[in-house]
């Protein structure tokens, strides 16, 4: 049935144009919520923390049998809370950050501009920056919660478990675990969108990112491996964000790469990223 | 931040020398226009650059050359002029996974409302093009018709004083039709633009009168369908009478000096004449004082669908040896519907 129900001016008050990444974060959001690979993860993705925790569990059963037993301390190899921690995010990287930046980072712009959808957004008083913000933020949302959700969990249990004292100090691990999860998500979320302005093509895009987030790594480990010489490495987004995760959490692992090392090329990526978008967005006109 | 439209300037389309080209193909070729509120009709063959100027004065395209204005603002990038323009783009680019509220509540959102206002406002949109039960559903499930309505419908969402519509009526049935011209024709009563393409010239014929031909990137012409008619004098016009003794009428015609020349039909006579006013004068003249019994008199070169075809294949001639197609031009009108 057809109705009329009769026009109505919008007398109310206006947002300013300002608002409108929210807007379009909301709208990122529920899109990349209708991707099943965010859905598989966010299903998936609190698998590796419960067997985190489960060996959390059984640690402090060994640990308090073996202090029943009269066993002395140090016997029980002691759980180094920040390396758990640091495992625990590598974990969550390669298995479900990899997984959701490509399913709703790395085709956010290629689906639009392959739907030609800019002549919705775009008709409409949006800049491309509250655009970019908008959908990027969404994007980092969802890596932000994949890596910090299961960290705060395990260090949660690693702080209740905690049989030398050492609750603070493990609770003090929630700050640099925040600050990676943080500059993780910016990273990836600028990163994977950023490639996906590359084309309109999806295929094109999640493979151009796939290719960036697995090969220099899996380059770099075998030249490092092989002859020693770890500064491969550099060209690995995981190993430099890796190492930025070792200095907060302050684990001593031995390599020459450093977080000074790391921090200015993953700046000047994330910027390299997102001007590109920008640029792309510009350049890309509502072809009639 | 509350920042409210700027209302006080009239709905109005002004471009001037405006050309628009993707690398070496010309979309758009020096168009210059003036339109006020009302209903225009913007016809044209495929690729002759409707949609191009559609999306400049949506502000989603940067002119090549010249330049075009809505309201007095240029759009492109400009959210004082966007807030007063919706547009309906031909491309069925929606978002399948979303429903039909959630597309169009966005979309208002991005018009500066607050979400509760913009999704009450995008239910009545939705509503008015009777998609209430349908709202909830993804847009993926919906027919070609429901997907062109939820276009419209974040389309109008704003209330927008400048209505650009692209192929409003692609897809759509009888009923859906109906009530998109209605809407059409409420919207220019109010004192908003309307500035719609499309293929359907019956329709336009019932809608408005008023008419932009693109041809080629170029106008040929833009302003009432009769005075384009009667300003193209090459325009041959057949005036078909269907009455009692056409060989006896037909002698007495063929004495006018406006009347070219005279053919008998089986039912009746075909009239041809470059001169249309004085024509049907005569032949009323003729048909009175010959005591003729008149059962039809139609003219198949008298509507815009003839007209139209006309104009293309003449553009169509004219560039290419050169010549300005647009010598057919009425006037620009900016007055009232």
């Amino acid at each position: 049935m057809l109705r009329d129900l009769g026009y109505r001016p919008y007398d109310g008050p206006r947002l300013g144009p300002s608002h409108n990444w929210l807007v379009m974060l909301r709208h990122g959001l529920r899109r990349a919520w209708s991707s099943w690979i965010v859905k598989l993860v966010a299903l998936t993705g609190w698998i590796p923390p419960l067997v985190a925790l489960v060996l959390i569990g059984i640690h402090m059963m060994l640990e308090r049998e073996a202090v029943a037993r009269g066993v002395p301390p140090g016997a029980i190899p002691r759980l180094d809370p920040a390396q758990f921690v640091r495992t625990g995010f590598g974990w969550q990287t390669w298995l479900l950050v990899s997984l959701v930046s490509t399913g709703a980072g790395a085709t956010v712009i290629a689906e639009d501009l392959g739907q030609r959808a800019f002549s919705f957004y775009f008709s409409k008083p949006l800049t491309v920056e509250q655009y970019l913000v908008g959908r990027t933020s969404a994007v980092a949302i969802w890596i932000f919660a994949l890596l910090f959700g299961p960290a705060v969990l395990q260090i949660v249990a690693l702080a209740a478990t905690a049989t030398d004292g050492s609750t603070a100090e493990r609770v003090g691990l929630l700050l640099p675990a925040f600050l990676y999860a943080l500059l993780a998500a910016c990273v990836f979320a600028i990163g994977s969108v950023g490639v996906s302005a590359l084309s309109s093509s999806r295929a094109l895009t999640v493979t151009a990112w796939l290719v960036l987030f697995f090969v220099p790594h899996v380059l770099g480990s075998l030249v490092e491996a092989i002859a020693g010489w770890p500064w491969l490495l550099l060209g690995s987004l995981p190993a430099l964000l890796g190492t930025v995760a070792d200095a907060l959490l302050r684990v001593e692992t031995g390599s020459a790469i450093r977080w000074f090392h790391a921090m200015p090329l993953l700046v000047l990526f994330a910027v390299g990223a997102w001007m590109l978008a920008a640029r792309r967005l510009r350049a890309a006109e509502v072809v009639a | 931040m509350s920042t409210e439209p700027d209302r006080s300037a009239e709905p109005t389309l002004r471009a001037a020398g405006l050309s628009k080209w993707y690398g070496r193909v010309t979309a758009l070729q020096d168009v210059s226009v003036h339109l006020g509120p009302g209903i225009w009709a913007l016809l044209g063959p495929n690729g002759s650059g409707k949609s191009t100027l559609l999306h400049l004065a949506a502000g989603l395209l940067r002119p090549s050359l010249g330049q075009i204005r809505v309201c007095g603002l240029v759009p492109f990038g400009e959210p004082r002029a966007l807030r007063r323009v919706g547009l309906c783009p031909e491309a069925d680019a929606l978002w399948n996974e979303l429903t039909g509220l959630q597309t169009v509540a966005t979309l208002a959102a991005l018009g500066g409302m607050r979400p509760a206002e913009a999704r009450d406002r995008a239910v009545a949109a939705l509503e008015a093009f009777g998609l209430r039960d349908a709202m909830e559903r993804p847009v993926g499930s919906y027919s070609r018709g429901m997907r062109q309505r939820v276009k419209l419908a974040q389309a109008v969402v704003h209330d927008p004083d400048v209505l650009l519509l692209d192929e409003p009526l692609t897809g759509t049935d009888p009923a859906s039709r109906h009530a998109i011209l209605e809407e059409v024709r409420r919207r220019a009563a109010r004192g908003a633009l309307v500035l719609f393409s499309t293929h359907v010239l019956p329709e336009v014929e019932a809608l408005t009168d008023r008419v932009l031909l693109l041809v080629r990137g170029r106008i040929v012409a833009q302003g009432r369908v009769h005075e384009i008619r009667d300003m193209l004098a090459e325009h041959p016009q057949r005036i078909h009478v269907v009455c009692d003794r056409p060989r006896a009428l037909g002698a007495r015609l063929l004495e006018e000096p406006s009347v070219a020349g005279v053919r008998l039909l089986d039912e009746g006579l075909e009239v041809e004449t470059r001169e249309p006013e004085p024509t049907y004068r005569a032949v009323a003249r003729a048909l009175v004082e010959g005591g003729f019994e008149l059962r039809s008199l139609t003219s198949p070169d008298a509507t815009l669908e003839a007209l139209f075809h006309h104009l293309v294949e003449r553009g169509a001639r004219m560039a290419g040896t050169g010549a300005d197609p647009g010598v057919g031009r009425a006037r620009a009108g900016t007055g009232g519907p």
